[in-house]
């Protein structure tokens, strides 16, 4: 190739790099610019909304432009999450005087970007009254499972308990991780949901006596709502053939069971799988009973480490088993003066 | 009374600054973990209001390295994260209580004025 043929090659290519540069360049000033408006403006709804919080009184003839603007949304809804009484009082009339609510709902039903529709559905959840319930149960069904999140979210936000069975259902059809935040919006339902999630452990959980996800979501959820009327159902799935279930009933019994329900649990301690023992000897040192004590000692010897483990620190959260600990401490196998030693030390430094 | 505020949302040190200056507080404001715990450091507060997740150093960090410096600053925490264990691990680093979000300002108020009492007190 000679050097006539190259020259207008390489002024072609410094050309387009030119150019390619040029448009970079253009592109990353207005993004630039366009960030920074946005921090503005943020920062002007932060002041503005903390000012009217500040006086109490929200002035007349409000700025339009407010209720079409996504950044203000998001200042509402942040400011809605973190204030209650009569703020957030104040914050309900502020929305209700720009007619947000119907803004977001329309947002949410007719925009084409499923980002934006999500946007808009969990800033309605944050303003949910209970006219937006039919609106949230036909999003519940939109493409977009963040969409489907967030009328979950207001949903719960509602008390609606009609929607349970729907959420329950959600959790086997959804993506783990999704599925996962579903479970999370179910427990946002409070202890009221807690009658409807042991009624679908009770007639399907433990019919089809098949584990699965969506069962061993509910029984977590079940457990942190910490209600002692699930105890009797998750005591039955004890039982279950399969030991992640029972795994997650005794983690759950340790949340929301009580002293009565000790002796059932402790029964438990016998299982087949290590797991599950170790799992029982977790959540009988959370009930902090001292009737679990013996079975606790029992779960010294065990040949699981973990459930030796677990049981020696199950055992320091009872007096007595802080007493037995001291003694072993003195007089047991070289395993267990290491176990109890450790674990006495932990509750000395207030770790148990 | 000097007052510090730290968290990461602008809207929270808003409203708490603005809550606290209400009372009678003189309030600084601060937005991560780590300046929290050297604004701390300085030994120029009465009370401090915590955020428990931040960027730099969480609340619990803050409030384990104060107690590592011989620091007895009247702290209180506050977070959107309803957790007995949190909680608990906060009080056990001396943390004079716990308030969750969302809360009520007027609360926030009235239980700044009575630590602030009490510490005079005391």
């Amino acid at each position: 190739m000679t050097s006539s043929t190259l020259l207008p090659w390489v002024i072609g290519s410094a050309a387009v790099a030119v150019l390619l540069t040029a448009v970079l360049f253009v592109v990353k000033v207005a993004h630039h610019d366009l960030t920074r408006r946005a921090g503005d403006r943020r920062a002007h709804y932060i002041g503005a909304v903390g000012e009217i919080l500040a006086r109490r009184t929200i002035p007349e003839g409000l700025p339009v432009g407010w209720s079409d603007d996504p950044i203000f949304h998001d200042t509402l809804s942040e400011f809605l999450s973190i204030v209650a009484g009569e703020e957030r009082r104040i914050l309900t009339e502020l929305s209700s005087r720009l007619g947000l609510s119907d803004r977001l709902a329309s947002r949410a039903r007719h925009l084409h970007r499923s980002a934006a529709r999500a946007e808009a559905v969990h800033h309605l959840a944050e303003l949910a009254s209970p006219a937006h319930g039919p609106l949230f149960h036909q999003l519940f069904g939109d493409r977009s499972p963040h969409v489907r999140l967030g009328a979950a979210r207001g949903l719960a936000r509602l008390g609606d308990l009609s929607a349970v069975p729907r959420l329950i259902q959600a959790l086997a059809a959804e993506r783990p991780w999704i599925a996962l935040r579903m479970a999370d919006m179910l427990l946002a339902f409070g202890p009221s949901a807690v009658p409807n999630l042991t009624k679908w452990l009770r007639e399907i959980a433990l019919v089809s006596l098949q584990g699965n996800r969506q069962t061993t979501q509910v029984i977590r959820v079940v457990g942190l709502l910490s209600d002692p009327a699930a105890e009797p159902v998750l005591q039955e799935l004890l039982d279950s053939p399969d030991p992640l279930v029972r795994m997650r009933a005794a983690e759950a019994l340790g949340r929301c069971g009580t002293p009565g329900g000790v002796a059932h649990l402790a029964a438990a301690m016998t299982d087949a799988d290590w797991r599950v023992r170790a799992q029982v000897a977790s959540s009988l040192g959370m009930i902090r009973d001292p009737s679990a004590l013996d079975v606790l000692v029992t779960g010294l010897h065990d040949e699981s480490w973990w459930v030796r483990q677990n049981s020696a620190q199950a055992m320091a959260e009872l007096p007595a088993g802080r007493e037995r600990l001291r003694e072993m401490a003195d007089e047991g196998t070289d395993e267990i003066v290491q176990i109890a030693h450790y674990q006495l030390a932990l509750a000395g430094r207030g770790g148990s | 009374m000097r007052a510090l505020v730290a968290d990461d949302s602008a809207a929270v040190a808003l409203l708490t600054s603005r809550a606290l200056a209400a009372i009678g507080c003189e309030v600084t404001t601060v937005a991560d973990g780590i300046a929290a715990f050297h604004q701390g450091l300085s030994g120029a507060f009465d009370v401090a209001l915590l955020d428990m997740i931040m960027p730099g150093m969480l609340g619990t960090e803050v409030l384990a390295g104060w107690a590592e410096a011989g620091l007895s600053l009247p702290t209180i925490v506050f977070s959107g994260v309803d957790d007995e264990n949190l909680t608990l691990r906060c009080l056990e680093l001396g943390a004079l209580d716990f308030i969750h979000k969302p809360f009520d300002v007027r609360e926030l108020q009235l239980r700044v004025r009575v630590h602030l009492a009490h510490t005079k007190v005391s």
